[in-house]
């Protein structure tokens, strides 16, 4: 039996026992989260975007979070690009500009990111690849800030080369963005709860 | 609309490919000969054109297909092979349509078309108006037995030698399961490419990053097309692996309406004077930054109706 | 996993090759001040 197998079954007699004092014990924290986790999941609100016709409740969500991610993703991809020496004519300096509109991808995507967890919390709350997509989104925002910090807070920055560091944390960006993607997509193909051929 | 008005438009806009082709072809020749600049870019222009019609006309092949498939006289195998050919003129003319559009956006750039840019498309498009010809004779022969070269009638078997065999190719996608989440994940990519580089060129006409020039941004546009050329493969991979999921999907019609609409859009930012005249703390004109706000809303739009192809289209 | 990490490993060997493309066409343009 596998630990995500474990968790969607119904508490058992003998289950709590395995919590509190067998090998089990660690994931105790784990499974009392679980209750809430399904207290959200059923919730009316919940309920409501997952199993409404209209196309406002899950549709219009998921249509949501892709155009953040275009933003996010799209606009980070593209700064990271010219910091890597492409479309050189681009000031970078002046890229700042697009910044508030990537961030303001990201707070779409975290809203509707929100929303779309709680319509299945828990099975997400127990999914690596759920723990994978939000570790490289969270190592995207690191490097985001410390691009903000190395790059674009240099006064010099479009008066000389940059230096390797600047393009060093630009690939990084790429790359955290693209395994976040990509694991969100794999979402509906691994994992726990996956039913069959998961998107098609 | 239904596969019987899609079979109608599949005989109505084949001929831009076919005709349209050769008419811009003879004119390329003309201009090339002549040395006239001018004619060069329109040709590539028209070019581009083609190559962004060829979707509907592809994509309305295969409703066709589905609309004639089983009726007496029409046998499956001619239908297949005409496919198979149009596949192949229809990469070659969306690669024609590339290189052109590279040579409009380099134009801008350096004052003069690139003399290996000028010969690529040349080559190219007489080798995509010889292929999309013979798929065009292919496809005549579906109907009319008349033009028939042999003597072979209905039934007959029909030799499987096209080099891209779209049954392979949707069979290779079908049994392989990394196949389907890859295109998908990639398809994700190239829109974020393509969203981030409408967004930095459209905004900066409708006022953000004022103090650089549009000239500048411009830069940009070829990430765009890569982006575009990401998703127009793997959107193709989809449609052709899973064809009864698409072909009367009306959220995938209203997308790719709205593509085509933005792709006239692409034109207007690579070669028109109006965006490229923008210096650097220029406020665009009231019709560029119209037509800025209108390009965000197409894309947005194209996102929109492809996220819904489940929900509105129904048919997953 | 395995399915997983196929996934992964083909969209970054694709969008390698992309990259370099565009990197390519890119560099194509040396700095031009027009």
């Amino acid at each position: 039996m596998s630990i995500g197998q474990i968790f969607v079954q119904p508490p058992i007699f003998g289950f709590p026992q395995t919590l509190h004092s067998g090998i089990l014990a660690p994931l105790l924290p784990i499974f009392l989260m679980m209750d809430f986790l399904r207290q959200l999941e059923e919730s009316g609100f919940a309920t409501w975007v997952r199993e409404s016709n209209s196309l406002l409740a899950y549709p219009s969500v998921l249509f949501l979070h892709t155009v953040g991610m275009g933003f996010v993703a799209g606009i980070s991809a593209l700064i990271d690009l010219r910091i890597l020496g492409c479309a050189s004519d681009v000031p970078l300096g002046d890229m700042r500009k697009f910044l508030p509109y990537m961030w303001a991808g990201f707070w779409l995507n975290a809203a509707t990111g929100i929303v779309l967890f709680i319509l299945d919390a828990t099975t997400k709350a127990i999914s690596p690849v759920f723990y994978t997509k939000m570790a490289f989104i969270a190592m995207a925002v690191v490097v985001a800030f410390l691009i903000r910090n190395h790059v674009f807070r240099d006064p010099l920055v479009d008066k000389r080369p940059i230096e390797r560091y600047g393009k060093i944390l630009a690939f990084a960006s790429i790359v955290c963005w693209m395994g976040a993607i990509t694991a969100g997509r794999l979402l509906a193909y691994v994992g726990p709860g996956v039913v069959s051929a998961g998107g098609r | 609309m239904s596969l019987a008005n899609q079979a109608h438009l599949h005989l109505l806009l084949n001929h831009f490919p076919t005709i349209g082709t050769i008419i811009a072809l003879g004119l390329y020749l003309v201009a090339i000969l002549a040395n006239h600049e001018y004619l060069k870019r329109a040709c590539l222009g028209i070019f581009l054109i083609i190559a962004l019609l060829s979707l509907p006309v592809y994509m309305s092949g295969k409703a066709a297909q589905e609309a004639i498939e089983g009726q007496p006289g029409i046998t499956g195998g001619l239908i297949e092979r005409h496919q198979d050919a149009a596949l192949l003129a229809f990469v070659f003319m969306e690669i024609t349509g590339a290189f052109a559009w590279l040579g409009l956006w380099q134009f801008r750039r350096v004052l003069r078309l690139a003399r290996w840019n000028v010969l690529t498309v040349f080559v190219l498009s007489i080798v995509t108006f010889g292929l999309m010809a013979r798929a065009a004779n292919m496809g005549g022969e579906i109907r009319h037995p008349e033009i028939q070269a042999t003597a072979a009638t209905e039934g007959a078997t029909v030799p499987d030698t096209e080099w891209l065999q779209t049954a392979s190719i949707a069979s290779f996608v079908n049994t392989r399961a990394w196949a389907w989440p890859a295109t998908e994940t990639l398809h994700f990519m190239g829109l974020c490419l393509l969203l981030g580089v409408v967004l930095i060129v459209n905004l900066r006409m409708l006022g953000v990053m004022k103090n650089v020039s549009f000239s500048a941004v411009h830069r940009l546009l070829p990430w765009g097309i890569l982006g575009f050329g990401i998703n127009l493969t793997t959107g193709w991979l989809f449609f052709i692996t899973v064809p009864e999921q698409y072909t009367q999907n009306i959220a995938l019609h209203w997308k790719m309406a709205l593509v085509m609409v933005a792709g006239v859009n692409a034109l207007y930012l690579t070669v028109f004077d109006e965006p490229w005249a923008l210096g650097p703390g220029d406020d665009a004109p009231l019709t560029a930054k119209v037509i800025a706000a209108s390009a965000i809303f197409l894309w947005l739009g194209v996102i929109y109706f492809g996220r819904m192809m489940p929900f509105i289209g129904g048919s997953f | 996993m395995q399915l997983a990490f196929g996934v992964a490993v083909r969209v970054i060997v694709v969008m390698a090759i992309v990259g370099v493309i565009g990197y390519l066409i890119d560099r194509s343009q040396s700095r031009r001040s027009l």
